[in-house]
């Protein structure tokens, strides 16, 4: 693997990757069109190359990642699973990527369709009547859910609940999501188990408390088996119950959010249902809500009329708009896909089998391992580095090692509330042949941490760089790429 | 290939499998299965479940439609596509904030590469840096095309990235509970910010219209009105009517930039500038005019319109405010080896480190969007985006000559426009634009959709895949359809 020149270090002036389609001569002339003074002064100093040239660089720096297609990916809390090709092929057909977001409700059929249905699938996954597919991502859905119960709130004359519970093993997003949305957080402890606390959750809940935020499974990849009693106690108080769905591979068609409790939802397509994750984005993170909380979802909603779908922003109790236009529909056309190519059987088999797999790899590597906790995991277990950690390994270099043999590394240091925490989620569409490499490749590195530590603390050296210096990044930013420079004399062959 | 066989009647539940036979999906055999569940000492999958209570189990079925195969999605996909209307394949002239332009062939092929598509969030950087460096890149690129110095990795959509510049405007004044957002920014991005403003101690108010024109004079008596109250002034250049807005006299009314003599202001509202980035292949960059956050959505930028999103919307800055700056942002340091390479950086400004304090909440973003954005900048390199916008322009003063010699029509601004307009028509836009539908053209956007008291208005866009044909087409339609109506009118 070798490093790859940046595009500025390949552009030579005159260059240029692509002609654009020439206007008609007979148009009238720039200069008659827009003044001198409307006008930039010199031109962008976007990089010149080659269409060859630059099919070359993107295709160099794809190979410098790791990615489902090319590795085992068992970053925990990510549901890093398979992502069918199917998916992709219906999402290009010209009838939903060429779609102009602003043709009326009748020239958009097909989508209001596809959409209405959709909804109805993650209403009858999660146990809850109602879904608005607007929000861009997990952490945009939490934010339209808190920003729902925010509103509640204001309706009913409470504004005095401005506190949100959150437990200690909670996703980042959840406490910077209700900031954003005017709530304080109060957390919750996590019991000897892993789950949370009942009687922190007792002495924090008051009359100041408008929600509690959940994951169930939690982060910690246990299921809160004492969810029914904190949604009574939560309820009896006046509070509602948020969960974040991060978690919903475990257990899609085995219980239901609305089924144990659950007042607001978000769902993680990017994770449950498939759709890539882009190296960061585009997700998708739909909220599914009771009928009590109905009024306030995001506008627009989809309603039946008789002459079809109709898109209707006429909602006086609604939060509004939370993203221009609609949702992340080319996102939302791929989950369809993947609930449609799975119907209710294989629904439930994805969960089956993302909790096989976890708990597989929780047999084969307790011994070898610190659990810290002894409950059960479902669809993804977290270990820690501390019997490593006696000989001064930490879980960032059993990470690194990783990658050494081939593996994306699982997430470390979170949650938080474990100490050198290392979180394995293998999803359903690993087999176990990979889960047994994988395990083998995680034993070895636990013997080279007491026989040959060094090893770990210099990984990886396998890739096109080795261990990166987070620290001096900040120290001495560097946020673009110099351009200004004559171009180098480096050129990729 | 054949469509999967499913079972015809419910499964009996409990049962060892739910799934009986082997499907495609999962690489798990029966023996497998049995094999793992020995190793785990369980008799069934059903064991691994013991841990949620009975009574909250479903216990049934999801009540939902049979597995379909793949040829059976394509059809069934394929036919709600079809009751889509597309652009690509009758003239179209619907802007407004998502237009379709020429895509470079290698985008789709390069960005459909799993080992970007199917990549997390680049996290561990060894194993990622194809996704840093084109991050890099992109943020670079962007900052040529703004003249801003320093750029995230990406925002949702336009929308969301104003909501969190005025966040951002609101950390860096520290004083100030009052934005001043045009009336000629996009109605869509100011209805996410109304949203995200509801529980938020920032006001927004409403700066009015002259000739469509951001009124200035109106800013600067809300200026003068509520001195150091105002953080922030919003404006959109071109604006949502597709007019050319005094940039640099707003800069100069807030005292933004560094003149020759005089020190840069500091103490003063910010000015956060939404720009076309194709525009900018010719019009004056925010950097120029001294904006302090340049903003917008990147669909044009190598994306198709895909109803809205997935798109990009790109938050550019200026280096003194890194540390209040929304969302991942991508930074050049070295390996043990003293060797270049590309990390996330400033991350103790985001919610996985800074939780209820971060500066966002956002945490997927649009990756791959924005590759697409980066490479179509690759593509077209600054001469193509140049060529690109001076297209567009040249075409829309094309129609805009044509379109308003029609009887009846007339330019509703005088002011100076980049690619788009609007004009009064003699009857009601949503009629003219069902008329146009009935002729395979998709009109503009009827203003009455959004301005209540415009419904005789439509904004007319074009891009470089306008042809000179399709607007006379367009132009002879509409004169046909405004005479009829008029003969109709006076029999």
């Amino acid at each position: 693997m070798s490093e790859q020149p940046t595009l500025f270090e390949l552009s030579r002036p005159g260059r240029s990757g692509t002609e654009p389609p020439e206007p008609d001569a007979s148009l009238p002339a720039l200069a008659d069109c827009l003044a001198e003074d409307h006008l930039r002064q010199e031109p962008s100093g976007l990089p010149e190359l080659a269409e060859s040239s630059t099919v070359r660089h993107y295709t160099r720096l794809s190979g410098l990642n790791m990615s489902i297609d090319t590795n085992f990916y068992p970053l925990g809390s990510c549901t890093m699973k398979y992502n069918p090709r199917i998916n992709e092929v219906v999402a290009s057909n010209p009838g939903f990527s060429h779609v102009h977001p602003l043709c009326e409700d009748h020239e958009l059929q097909g989508y209001l369709e596809l959409f209405s249905r959709l909804e109805k699938m993650l209403a009858e996954i999660s146990g809850l009547p109602h879904v608005s597919l607007q929000p861009a991502a997990g952490a945009h859905g939490e934010l339209a859910s808190l920003m729902m119960i925010k509103a509640r709130c204001r309706e009913r004359g409470e504004l005095e609940r401005d506190v949100v519970l959150i437990p200690d093993s909670a996703h980042g997003t959840n406490p910077s999501s209700c900031t954003i949305a005017g709530f304080k957080t109060r957390n919750i402890n996590s019991g000897e188990d892993g789950t949370i606390d009942l009687d922190s959750l007792h002495e924090a809940l008051g009359p100041d408390v408008a929600a509690m935020m959940i994951t169930n499974p939690n982060t910690l990849g246990i299921f809160e088996s004492r969810i029914d009693e904190i949604s009574a106690l939560l309820h009896e108080a006046g509070a509602l119950l948020y969960m974040d769905g991060a978690n919903m591979n475990a257990i899609l068609g085995i219980t239901r959010p609305g089924d144990f409790g659950v007042d607001v939802m978000h769902f993680n397509l990017h994770k449950t249902m498939s759709t890539p994750h882009g190296g960061g984005g585009p997700g998708s993170g739909p909220i599914a809500v009771t009928d009590e909380l109905e009024p306030y979802l995001p506008v627009p909603r989809i309603v039946r009329s008789e002459d079809g779908l109709e898109l209707c922003g006429d909602r006086p109790l609604s939060i509004g708009k939370v993203r221009s236009f609609f949702g992340n529909s080319g996102i939302l056309v791929r989950a369809y896909a993947f609930i449609r190519a799975h119907g209710p059987e294989e629904l439930r088999g994805i969960s089956e089998h993302a909790v096989l797999n976890a708990n597989y790899i929780r047999h084969r590597l307790e011994q070898a391992y610190h659990l810290p906790y002894d409950t059960p995991c479902m669809h993804e277990v977290v270990f820690t580095a501390k019997k490593q950690k006696a000989g001064g390994i930490r879980a960032l270099d059993i990470a690194k090692r990783l990658i050494d043999l081939g593996y994306h590394p699982p997430t470390i240091y979170f949650p938080l509330v474990v100490h050198e925490a290392l979180m394995i989620e293998p999803t359903e569409t690993e087999t176990p042949e990979t889960l047994d490499r994988f395990c083998e490749a995680m034993l070895q590195i636990a013997r080279e941490a007491e026989e040959n530590p060094d090893l770990l603390k210099a990984a990886p050296v396998t890739q096109v760089v080795k261990r990166l210096d987070e620290v001096n990044a900040v120290k001495t930013p560097i946020l673009t790429c110099p351009c200004d420079e004559q171009p180098s004399e480096v050129e990729a062959g | 290939m054949p469509a999967r066989e499913t079972t015809e009647s419910g499964p009996a539940l409990p049962q060892k499998y739910s799934v009986k036979q082997l499907m495609a999906y999962f690489p798990h055999t029966d023996q497998d299965r049995d094999d793992m569940l020995k190793a785990l000492g369980l008799e069934s999958i059903e064991d691994l479940f013991r841990c949620i209570p009975e009574k909250i189990r479903l216990g049934r079925d999801l009540d939902l439609p049979k597995l379909a195969s793949e040829p059976e999605l394509i059809r069934e996909m394929g036919s709600m596509a079809d009751r889509n209307a597309r652009m690509d394949n009758r003239p179209s002239f619907l802007g407004a904030g998502s237009y379709l332009r020429f895509i470079p062939a290698a985008i789709d092929s390069l960005s459909s590469r799993g080992e970007f598509n199917t990549a997390y969030t680049p996290y561990q950087a060894e194993v990622s840096q194809g996704t840093l460096q084109a991050i890099m890149e992109y943020q670079t690129m962007l900052c040529q095309l703004t003249g801003m110095e320093i750029s995230n990795a990406s925002m949702y959509d336009a929308g969301t990235a104003l909501a969190e510049a005025v966040f951002m405007a609101y950390a860096v004044r520290r004083k100030g509970n009052k934005v001043l957002v045009s009336e000629a920014v996009h109605p869509e991005y100011r209805r996410v910010l109304d949203t995200y403003l509801a529980d938020h101690p920032v006001e927004a108010i409403t700066i009015g219209l002259e000739n469509d024109l951001t009124a200035l004079d109106s800013v600067a008596r809300s200026l003068e009105e509520n001195g150091d109250d105002v953080l922030a002034v919003v404006l959109q250049n071109p604006n949502f009517f597709g007019l050319i807005e005094p940039m640099e006299n707003a800069s100069s009314l807030l005292g933004c930039g560094k003149g020759e003599d005089d020190a840069p202001r500091r103490d003063r509202p910010l000015l956060i500038s939404i720009v076309d980035p194709i525009s900018l292949g010719i019009l004056k960059d925010p950097g120029a005019y001294g904006a302090d956050i340049a903003i917008g959505d990147g669909q044009q930028l190598g994306n198709p319109p895909n109803l809205g999103g997935p798109t990009f919307g790109f938050f550019t800055t200026l280096q003194e405010h890194v540390r209040k700056v929304p969302g991942r942002i991508v930074g050049e340091t070295v390996d043990s080896d003293g060797k270049r390479g590309y990390v996330l950086t400033f991350q103790t400004r985001e919610q996985h480190i800074r939780r209820e304090r971060a500066t966002s909440n956002i945490c997927t973003n649009q990756g791959l969007c924005s590759l697409r954005g980066a490479m179509y900048m690759a593509f077209l390199g600054p001469e193509g985006i140049r060529k690109v916008a001076e297209a567009s322009a040249r075409l829309a003063h094309y129609a805009h000559g044509v379109l308003t010699k029609i009887e009846g029509v007339e330019a509703a601004s005088t002011a100076a426009f980049f690619q788009e307009f609007s004009l009064r028509l003699p009857a009601g836009a949503e009629t003219v634009y069902r008329t146009l539908a009935e002729r395979n053209i998709g009109g503009g956007l009827p203003l009455g959709r959004y301005f209540p008291e415009r419904e005789d208005e439509m904004l007319f866009a074009f891009t470089e895949l306008s042809t000179k044909e399709d607007i006379d087409n367009l132009a002879s339609e509409l004169a046909l359809v405004f005479s009829k109506d008029l003969r109709e009118a006076n029999a």
